[in-house]
């Protein structure tokens, strides 16, 4: 075993890169160690924003961060209401969560028995926000989201789900999230749903779904509409969605998943 | 008579409480947010209560759009029906807190010649994104002082309920007269 290590130590060292290479794999497995069983640990990273501001391309540094392997389930969300009151629909207020939150428990505390292990769905971004922080946690923000699962699908005709990485149905499921390539041979999961970001409200996708308020460059300060990759469709759908949503929205479709921030 | 007395008893206690202002469930003062007024005051939203206020998110540095908002709202202000008159407050809240110092707001308010009605708003970034997420407002740090963002005006009714929104105000102010004066009705 000793002398299997060895090898690729000699490699290292004969290009030089063992300095380099040695601290740096240190910190990844004390990081990776950080992370809770059901999270996996993403290194610091970059994020190229979909959308180009006027002096081009950006390059958004993310730090590293502890991420849960898949959306919350209706059973770690049951657990969360059943501490917190406020947040059971009986009592939830409108501001934080429309009428819809939690469509489909019967009542307070009684989710639909055969979807416990499923992600929890019809929570707004309210009550996923103080969800994620009861777990000292909080949602991940766009730039977050994306640097993770943002990749660019293969070219799928919407309605199948062949290259999705996940097993839903949903008609969108390619949109829904696709594993960044390092992260490729993680038990990182994308089961079929949308899922909130801290900073949903910062995409400015202007044709707002259900108005026909067309595009408008005056509403904007800068010209900040224009698509980094424009055959990235997942993208393109991701971004008009999350800037139709308000705050209080609970919908079908609609969950999410913490990160922790690595200290 | 006992029973007549419950039902009036009943009666009387859904009088008292539509009277009351109770806080709304829709209420936007129930963020449980903190800010801080350019003069150096803190402030809860909740302490708006009692006055229709007009608000709009902007940021001080801002070319384009913001300072047409902000002209836009002084427009407003000056040529209000007499009706409404005295009822609007006026709230600017900065998306740009790093930027948008005490000392950069009262420069801006100098500047843009902001009466006693305006309020301008300092707040954590986190509390400045919920307030948006709230009100439908987006927007998005593009580079150092440069903001992609809506440009949306908001009227909030006497206990914080949003009663109004209206992208690019410009002269078309019609709509918030209205708005406004339902209000009025209303009281």
């Amino acid at each position: 075993m000793r002398r299997l290590n060895l090898v690729p130590a000699l490699l290292l060292g004969a290009t030089g890169l063992v300095a380099e290479a040695g601290p740096a794999n240190q910190i990844v497995r004390a990081c990776t160690s950080a992370c809770r069983t059901q999270e996996i640990f993403v290194p610091a990273g970059v994020y190229k924003p979909f959308f180009k501001s006027g002096t081009g391309t950006r390059q958004v540094p993310v730090e590293p961060l502890c991420l849960s392997a898949t959306a919350v389930t209706h059973e770690e969300f049951l657990g969360f209401v059943r501490d917190h009151p406020d947040w059971r629909k009986s009592r939830i207020k409108e501001l934080f969560a429309e009428a819809s939150y939690l469509a489909d428990w019967q009542d307070d505390l009684t989710p639909q028995p055969d979807t416990l292990s499923q992600p929890v769905t019809f929570v707004s971004w309210f009550a996923a926000g103080a969800y994620c922080e009861a777990r000292g946690a909080r949602l991940p923000t766009v730039a977050e989201w994306e640097r993770i699962a943002g990749g660019s699908a293969p070219p799928n005709k919407p309605g199948t789900t062949s290259g999705a990485g996940g097993s839903g149905t949903a008609p969108f499921a390619f949109a829904m999230g696709r594993s960044a390539p390092e992260l490729a041979n993680t038990a990182l999961q994308f089961p079929g749903v949308w899922e909130w970001t801290a900073n949903f409200n910062s995409a400015l996708v202007s044709g707002r779904i259900g108005t026909n308020e067309g595009a408008d460059a005056s509403q904007f300060c800068g010209d900040g509409i224009r698509a980094v990759d424009p055959s990235n469709y997942g993208a393109f759908l991701r971004y008009s969605f999350r800037s139709s949503l308000r705050a209080n929205f609970a919908l079908k479709n609609l969950g999410f998943r913490c990160v922790r921030e690595v200290s | 008579m006992n029973r007549f007395k419950s039902i009036t008893f009943l009666a009387v206690m859904i009088l008292a409480t539509d009277v009351t202002s109770k806080p709304s469930g829709r209420s936007v003062y129930q963020l449980d947010s903190s800010w801080v007024e350019d003069n150096g005051r803190t402030l809860r939203l909740g302490a708006l209560e009692g006055d229709m206020q007009l608000l709009a998110l902007i940021y001080t540095t801002c070319t384009g759009a913001c300072p047409v908002t902000v002209k836009s709202l002084q427009m407003f202000s000056r040529n209000m029906p007499g009706d409404i008159k005295g009822q609007v407050r006026f709230l600017l809240v900065t998306v740009d807190p790093e930027t948008d110092t005490l000392p950069i707001l009262r420069e801006y308010r100098r500047d843009m010649k902001l009466d006693r009605r305006w309020k301008l708003l300092r707040g954590s970034a986190k509390d400045v994104r919920e307030l948006a997420a709230v009100l439908g407002f987006n927007y998005e740090q593009i580079e150092s002082g440069q903001f992609a963002h809506s440009n949306l005006v908001t009227v909030l009714d006497r206990q914080g309920e949003i009663v109004h929104q209206q992208n690019d105000l410009g002269s078309d102010t019609n709509a918030v007269v209205e708005a406004i004066r339902k209000q009025q009705g209303q009281r």
